[in-house]
């Protein structure tokens, strides 16, 4: 599904090119849970944004489903977070003056699917995550635990082929961590989605089934479990 | 999709209230003060345009000129309009003439009632007058009213004034004591949107009963008291028309036995609906407007708009920050930048759409007291014109568009990466365009403040400059063509017998008003060859005691010189120059030739020289001038229109009670009606007087809006650095350290606004004050207008700032920085 070579990423200061990532080679297939893992500064969250197209490599090339995400144009990876991507971002990123029910329905606007398979949607997602009677709250009125559901939900409701977590369980207590991390244990299972996640903790990493070591910009380790 | 973003809209607008408030309320004012000029605008610009046939209405003017003067009236010879008729049967469909015996003021007596009222707007007209002019005729019949010699149509509001009730048509009213007309019919109140202003209008053909046909005091083409009026026949263009007057000028005017020797005449069209804003000849029939002051109001509307639309930009990008994440978010779930951009904008409208409405609102609350200033009913009726509503709306999409894109294009070029990590999006780009927009705004401003400034110095210096005459004791009694002229040495008499009067005497103009007379006067020095005009007044004994005229050499006119009436004149100092004469003295005993209208030559021989005063208005420049002496009623007829008494400083009613019970025993016809001089020469300067409120009115919404702005990005830029000031005065910075942080940045930019806007303003304010002859001396008042206006803003600019400045410097610097 996703297939990365030689992966630059850096910035030019006056003097000298400071890499963020550098000779990045990975291949994750469809299906698969990993948790990208490294110290801070190691070019985790960069490595997601590139993969979720929200960040542009320097050099190298990146397929997503076989298609060259290089030369894509805005419109067109406007489309694919349209259809396959859903992001799920640490600080939940919720737009305050949007209500629960609203926070969740707006990905399917930008799709725009119609009024009354909407509903349906939301009420599904809704009673799916038992959040039913918050549906009118708004994101100030819950909990951290509560708000990351809201966001996973929102990720949810487009069915995406792809979830890219942030280190989504880094503001929570672990057991909402725990909560989250079962959802997309079981979405990973059931569904057959893919997951990837950034994430300081071995304990939320061993959801996964697969680790991404990162080091100063380069993979260290692959796969570790494989190897066991 | 769209529901969402009005929601959002609308929940971001009650979220941050304070923000909205300022956005909307100064979008308001902006909106209803452009409003409000564009509705004054119209009005101005719609003059005579009710005339169904307005487009085919021409006046004819007539420029005279000869070796050193140019002048152009407004009037024609009597003549003139039938002469047309006929040498141009195929071009115009027909002419009116308009006749007010160049008097100002008439007396109207309904006898059988015994009421008698003096009235300014009445004219003898052509029988075609209905047929060219649009004037809605409530009873009568159009081509018949006039028809007749001594017909009299009246407006409405007269027959109710006249006659009550009752029907006055075919009752009659008396005209000056000479002459009785009778009502043939009732028209509509003339509409206020005309060069002209109509209540009475007799036939043409009266003149006959009161001159007696066999006088032929029409017969003259160098006497043109008559304003024409030409309806063009469908199709004519008016230049074919004018470019055969030449023909008229040739046979009618130059072979006019006693036509100066090189003295041409030129007649042009006018287009009736021209006359309002581009007509300040000689001889109007009113005083019009200017299309300048019209211009200058648009500009000052676009300026306020302007600033209202700079603090919605400003107000927006500055604080981005609130909506960057959501930017970021929408842009992660598929959001297409093109859609952002619609959707704030979007945003911007609904703002614009809820300040219009407001505004529509303080437009009709404030209309009275706007009409009130301008001296115009002004009205909106939303729907009283199909393209009212749409217009407003197409303003509030350009307004929006204005004020939002580049908000919008701002907030949708935010990238998601940066945003949703909380990096700090305050773009240094951002931060100098929104300084470069509040420069200026207040660049804007000032040129306001000044140029608010610089009309109020000059209409208070003209008010206040010395004319050379005394205007506030004199009081005037428009006495022409009237009974007081047989008795006027009786009266005089009386009159002075009165302790509190002081002078009394008879004057053929006002001094110091616009309108005046020139003569064939002609210095014996220059030959007789030497045709030319110059202003000529006239006047009976006592003028310098009247007026407290200052007297430089010679004597004035005295009884003691029986002659002086024949024989005497008295001259100006400016009339030394064009003598090239050095002294006052040297004029003394100089001949000038007078060519009276009934033919001749008189000469007369200098007796006396003035000092300058302000003849005419201060619109223009002391002229050389020549006065002579009037005595015994039929002269006295001829030139006198007023009378002039000087009243002793202090109560002047007791006065003015003698006066009028004197005037009543001499005079029982005409009603006793009186002016102070200073009280007629004020309504001279009405339009500089109006722009010069309206000004003010404008500089101080302009600020208004500016200071809203202000107050708006001072509160934001505390709040962005509430922990800085935190930091500091847990470090030990004062109070007025804090304050000085947050204002330096502002007061800087006002500062670099006033360097722009000063020598724009001046030379703006330079280019303005030429049209006036007479005008205070802006470089020696420089500072106290610039400085003095700059360092207004200031102060106002840092009383706004300042609320906040202190409000942050005064927080717990353990809470501020807790909070972060």
């Amino acid at each position: 599904m996703i297939k990365l070579r030689n992966i630059d990423r850096y910035i030019d200061k006056r003097l000298q090119r400071n890499f963020i990532l550098k000779g990045i080679d990975l291949d994750i297939a469809e299906g698969d849970f990993v948790s990208i893992m490294g110290p801070s500064g190691a070019g985790k969250s960069t490595l997601l944004n590139i993969i979720g197209f929200l960040d542009d490599a320097n050099e190298g090339e990146y397929y997503f489903l076989d298609e060259p995400v290089h030369s894509l144009n805005e419109k067109q990876k406007s489309e694919y977070h349209r259809s396959y991507i859903g992001f799920v971002f640490q600080a939940y990123h919720l737009i305050d003056e949007l209500t629960v029910y609203e926070n969740i329905e707006m990905p399917l606007l930008y799709r725009k699917v119609k009024g009354s398979q909407r509903k349906s949607m939301v009420a599904d997602m809704l009673d799916r995550f038992n959040i039913v009677a918050k549906k009118d709250l708004f994101p100030n009125q819950l909990s951290g635990g509560q708000q990351q559901l809201v966001g996973v939900a929102r990720a949810l409701i487009g069915s995406p082929k792809l979830i890219l977590a942030d280190e989504p369980t880094g503001n929570l207590h672990s057991d909402q961590s725990k909560e989250i991390m079962e959802t997309f244990k079981k979405l990973n299972k059931e569904d057959g989605v893919t997951i990837i996640q950034v994430t300081h903790s071995d304990e939320m990493a061993s959801y996964g089934d697969r680790v991404i070591n990162l080091q100063d910009g380069a993979v260290t380790e692959n796969n570790p479990y494989e190897e066991e | 999709m769209f529901k969402n973003y009005i929601k959002i809209a609308i929940r971001n607008l009650l979220k941050n209230k304070v923000y909205s408030l300022i956005n909307i309320l100064g979008l308001s004012i902006g909106l209803a003060t452009s409003l409000l000029i564009l509705l004054y605008v119209v009005n101005e610009w719609n003059y005579d345009q009710f005339h169904s046939k307005s487009e085919r209405l021409f006046r004819i003017v007539q420029t005279m000129e000869s070796e050193n003067n140019v002048e152009t009236d407004a009037s024609t010879p009597f003549l003139l309009g039938p002469v047309l008729d006929a040498e141009f049967p195929d071009l115009i469909n027909k002419s009116v003439r308009f006749y007010n015996l160049q008097e100002t003021s008439h007396t109207f007596r309904n006898k059988q009632k015994g009421v008698s009222f003096k009235e300014t707007n009445f004219y003898f007209v052509d029988s075609t007058f209905f047929n060219v002019f649009s004037a809605g005729l409530l009873r009568g019949n159009p081509s018949e009213v006039l028809k007749n010699p001594g017909s009299l149509v009246i407006s409405e509001e007269l027959s109710e004034k006249y006659f009550g009730n009752e029907n006055p048509v075919g009752k009659t009213l008396n005209y000056k004591g000479v002459i009785d007309l009778t009502v043939t019919g009732i028209m509509k109140t003339w509409p206020d949107q005309s060069h002209m202003e109509i209540d009475l209008i007799a036939s043409f053909t009266s003149l006959n009963q009161m001159y007696g046909a066999d006088q032929e005091y029409d017969q003259s083409w160098l006497w043109n008291p008559i304003w024409t009026y030409l309806l063009l026949e469908e199709g004519v263009d008016p230049a074919d028309l004018e470019s055969q007057l030449s023909a008229i000028e040739e046979n009618y005017f130059y072979a006019y036995t006693g036509w100066p020797a090189g003295e041409e005449v030129t007649l042009s069209l006018q287009p009736v609906t021209d006359i309002y804003l581009h007509s300040a000849l000689e001889q109007e029939m009113e005083v019009n407007s200017s299309v300048l002051y019209l211009y200058i109001l648009l500009v000052v509307a676009g300026f306020i708009l302007i600033i209202a639309c700079i603090n919605f930009m400003n107000l927006s990008t500055a604080r981005s920050l609130e909506r960057s994440r959501e930017v970021g978010m929408r842009k992660v779930l598929g959001g297409y930048r093109k859609q952002l951009f619609y959707q704030f904008i979007g945003e911007s409208f609904l703002i614009c759409l809820i300040a219009i409405v407001i505004g529509v609102i303080l437009v009709f609350v404030s209309l009275p007291s706007f009409g009130d200033m301008v001296g115009k009913e002004l009205s909106l009726d939303l729907f009283s014109h199909f393209a009212i509503i749409p217009g407003l709306l197409l303003l509030t999409v350009f307004v929006g568009l204005f004020a939002g894109s580049y908000p919008a294009i701002y907030l949708s070029s935010f990238e998601p990466v940066q945003v949703l990590k909380g990096s700090v999006v305050q773009g240094k780009k951002s931060a100098l365009f929104r300084k470069m927009l509040v420069t200026f705004q207040f660049t804007l401003s000032i040129i306001l403040i000044i140029g608010t400034a610089v009309i109020y110095k000059q209409i208070q210096f003209i008010q206040e400059k010395d004319l050379g005459f005394d205007e506030k004791s004199v009081v005037l009694l428009p006495t022409k063509q009237n009974l007081i002229a047989w008795e006027f040495e009786t009266f005089k008499e009386s009159v002075l017998s009165f302790s509190q009067v002081e002078s009394i005497t008879g004057i053929s103009k006002i001094i110091g008003s616009e309108k005046q007379e020139n003569y064939h006067v002609v210095p014996e020095k220059f030959g007789e060859s030497n045709d030319e005009l110059n202003l000529a007044f006239h006047t009976t004994h006592d003028l310098v005691e009247t007026f407290d005229l200052e007297l430089i050499a010679g004597r004035s006119f005295s009884k003691d010189f029986p002659t002086d009436a024949e024989q005497a004149v008295l001259i100006n100092r400016k009339m030394l120059e064009k003598l090239e004469l050095n002294t006052p003295d040297e004029a003394l005993g100089e001949v000038f030739y007078f060519y009276p209208k009934e033919g001749g030559r008189k000469a007369k021989s200098v007796i006396g020289v003035l000092e300058d005063f302000n003849y005419a208005s201060l619109k223009k420049e002391i002229e050389p001038l020549t006065i002579s002496l009037v005595e015994g009623t039929i002269p006295f007829l001829g030139f006198i229109e007023h009378t002039a008494v000087e009243i002793a400083p202090g109560n002047p009613k007791e006065a003015l009670a003698h006066i009028e019970k004197v005037w009543k025993e001499v005079n029982p016809i005409d009603p006793f009606e009186f002016q102070f001089l200073d009280d007629r020469l004020a309504e001279i300067y009405e339009t500089e007087d109006t722009m010069s409120a309206l000004s003010i009115a404008f500089s101080i919404l302009c600020i208004l809006i500016a200071s809203l702005g202000l107050l708006g990005l001072a509160s934001y830029s505390a709040q962005l650095k509430e922990k800085e000031i935190g930091i500091r005065k847990s470090l030990g910075a004062s109070v007025s350290d804090i304050v000085k942080l947050l204002s330096k940045d502002f007061l800087t930019l006002i500062a670099i606004a006033n360097l722009i806007a000063w020598p724009l303003t001046f030379i703006i304010a330079q280019n303005w004050l030429e049209n006036f002859p007479y005008r205070f001396d802006i470089a020696t008042n420089l500072p106290l207008i610039f400085i003095g206006s700059g360092i207004f803003i200031m102060i106002i600019a840092l009383a706004t700032i300042s609320y906040h400045a202190l409000r942050a410097a005064l927080v717990n610097p353990v809470d501020a920085i807790h909070n972060n």
